[in-house]
């Protein structure tokens, strides 16, 4: 099994495994790069492993939360990506690769944005959320919790724990090791659109 | 050997296409629309619109392909819009299309939708004539081009300085108490009104705008003039008649639009006027076109309605044309340009 693995609801952070094994991995920590840089890093990826294409057998994808534009990136290229060589798409939630790496009950938490931060708790896997709440709501809802993921350092003092990066590699992990909680290859939006419905007809005057 | 394949992929607004030509010959336009889910809010949502492009854009490409009778492995190269356009619905497209190309191990094009809009044609009459004048109206646009070459060389001679045709024809829609989009309801209207009822303004006309707006227009007075023009009457107790509000104001866009597409061929001393975009689907205009265009003896070239409305056959085709003339594909880390300018026909 060769897994291609693509997250983009932090950074972008893609890689290649075979079975349980990475094979390589590129995580960047930056937002707004997804469209250029996705699948660039795919091929670049590609080439580092020595495979084609056509080898690959699995695409996993992380389908949030995260912000929404950069989100649904990784899941184009996933999904097309999948769609171009006929093989199967895996979504899982992007939080569950923070909490695979941790390995021990947390509470994982990325940027929502709008002082805002998206947030799931887990045992041996995940009990609650993923869910969109404030730092301070987050901690009240989880006392005597650890906290991990890219949201720790952007909330310090409301948040303890450790920032750990969000890595493409653990969902693959996760998907080879057959404990991962599947779900659709769907992005997992947490808000509704920001759209209003005119009241009444407006004066253009 | 035959000429290659091309899928080309649309997401810069509400409309999700996927259009497959080989050559000049169209295979495929396949459109999935959410222009239904931003009817209720007046206008494109775009988070509402970048969500309805995920989720339509796999099967609308399967169906273009089922249409087209062709296999995706059989594609030879992509093309997708890079701009202008709504920034995260830009994204979807291109995402998608560069993994294909990835995917598929084939060279993308990363064009401009503007280009594509003129490129078009050439679908429905061939090879365009170098140069020509192009006027692009749509709900997004308001552009009079030169464009000596499609695949490589366009001009911009004048844009709309406020509103771009199709906006004020939705909100002169709204103000009349039409449904969104309001382009096909206003034309609809006017089909049963005098055109010659009511005198609205015609922008920036006046001898006076001639030096700096020559082959500018402006919507935005128009629109407020048809707007003070229903309030007036209705404080006066008047009922409005539509249909002759419709028609009045259809014309004075058509007439100004015309005059100064006319205009730039007639300085330009370019004998054909292509024109696109969702608004050159209005009857009226496409009439008034033949007429003046005959009158000047300029070759005129519309695409059918459903050619001027965006799609992916449009941006195919403008993939198509970059080959041809041998244009370098675009590399894969190419971004998408919410504003891109017309001088820039695709992505280095
Ligand atoms: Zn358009």
């Amino acid at each position: 099994m060769k897994i291609l693995a693509i997250d983009t609801s932090v950074g972008i952070s893609v890689a290649i495994l075979d079975d349980e094994e990475i094979l390589a991995e590129t995580t960047r920590n930056e937002h707004g790069i997804q469209g250029e840089q996705t699948a660039a890093i795919v091929v670049d990826l590609l080439n580092q492993t020595k495979l084609t294409c056509s080898q690959i057998t699995d695409v996993v994808v992380g389908v949030g939360p995260g912000p929404y534009t950069g989100l649904r990136v990784g899941l184009a290229t996933a999904q097309a990506f999948a769609f171009a060589q006929q093989i199967p798409v895996f979504g899982i939630c992007s939080l569950d690769a923070i909490a695979h790496d941790f390995g021990k009950p947390c509470v994982v938490v990325t940027d929502a944005r709008r002082k805002e931060l998206y947030w799931a708790r887990y045992e041996d896997s995940r009990v609650v959320g993923p869910d969109v709440n404030s730092a301070i709501e987050i901690s009240s809802l989880n006392t005597q919790c650890d906290f991990v993921g890219p949201g720790v350092e952007l909330y310090v003092e409301s948040l303890s724990g450790q920032t750990l990066p969000l890595r493409a590699a653990s969902l693959g992990l996760l998907f080879a090791s057959g404990s991962a909680q599947l779900v659709p290859v769907t992005p997992m939006y947490l808000r509704k659109p920001d759209a209003q419905e005119p009241t009444s007809r407006k004066s253009v005057l | 050997m035959s000429e290659p394949l091309v899928l080309g992929i649309e997401t810069s607004c509400d409309e999700t296409g996927v259009g497959i030509v080989r050559g000049n010959n169209l295979l495929a336009d396949e459109v999935a629309s959410s222009v239904s889910e931003h009817a209720r809010f007046g206008g494109v949502v775009p988070e509402v619109a970048s969500r309805a492009h995920l989720e339509s854009i796999i099967p609308t490409i399967e169906r273009a392909c089922q249409n087209a009778g062709v296999k995706l492995a059989d594609v030879d190269a992509l093309a997708v819009t890079a701009g202008p356009g709504l920034a995260g619905a830009l994204l979807v497209g291109v995402a998608s299309a560069k993994a294909l190309a990835v995917g598929l191990n084939k060279p993308i094009y990363g064009v401009n939708h503007l280009a594509a809009h003129v490129c078009v044609d050439q679908l429905e009459h061939g090879y365009l004539t170098q140069p020509s004048v192009a006027l692009l109206v749509s709900g997004g646009h308001s552009s009079l081009l030169l464009v000596p070459d499609v695949s490589g060389e366009i001009t911009p001679l004048g844009q709309t300085i406020d509103d771009a045709a199709g906006e004020a024809f939705d909100k002169v829609a709204r103000v009349l108490g039409l449904p969104f989009p309001g382009g096909p309801y206003i034309d609809a209207a006017a089909q049963e009104g005098n055109p010659l009822a009511i005198d609205f303004p015609r922008g920036l006309t006046m001898p006076k705008d001639m030096l700096k707006h020559r082959f500018d227009v402006s919507f935005s007075g128009l629109k407020t003039a048809v707007a003070r023009w229903v309030e007036l009457e209705t404080q006066k107790g008047n009922a409005i008649m539509v249909n002759d509000v419709a028609a009045s104001f259809q014309e004075a866009v058509v007439d100004v639009l015309l005059r100064k597409a006319i205009d730039a061929c007639l300085t330009n001393q370019v004998g054909t006027l292509v024109i696109g975009g969702g608004v050159a689907a209005n009857s009226r205009l496409r009439k008034v076109a033949q007429e003046r265009c005959a009158e000047h003896k300029i070759e005129l070239r519309i695409p059918r309605p459903d050619l001027c409305t965006d799609n992916g056959a449009m941006v195919a085709a403008l993939g198509s044309e970059l080959m041809r003339k041998g244009r370098l594909p675009s590399n894969i880390d190419f971004g998408t340009d919410s504003s891109m300018d017309i001088r820039k026909v695709s992505q280095g």
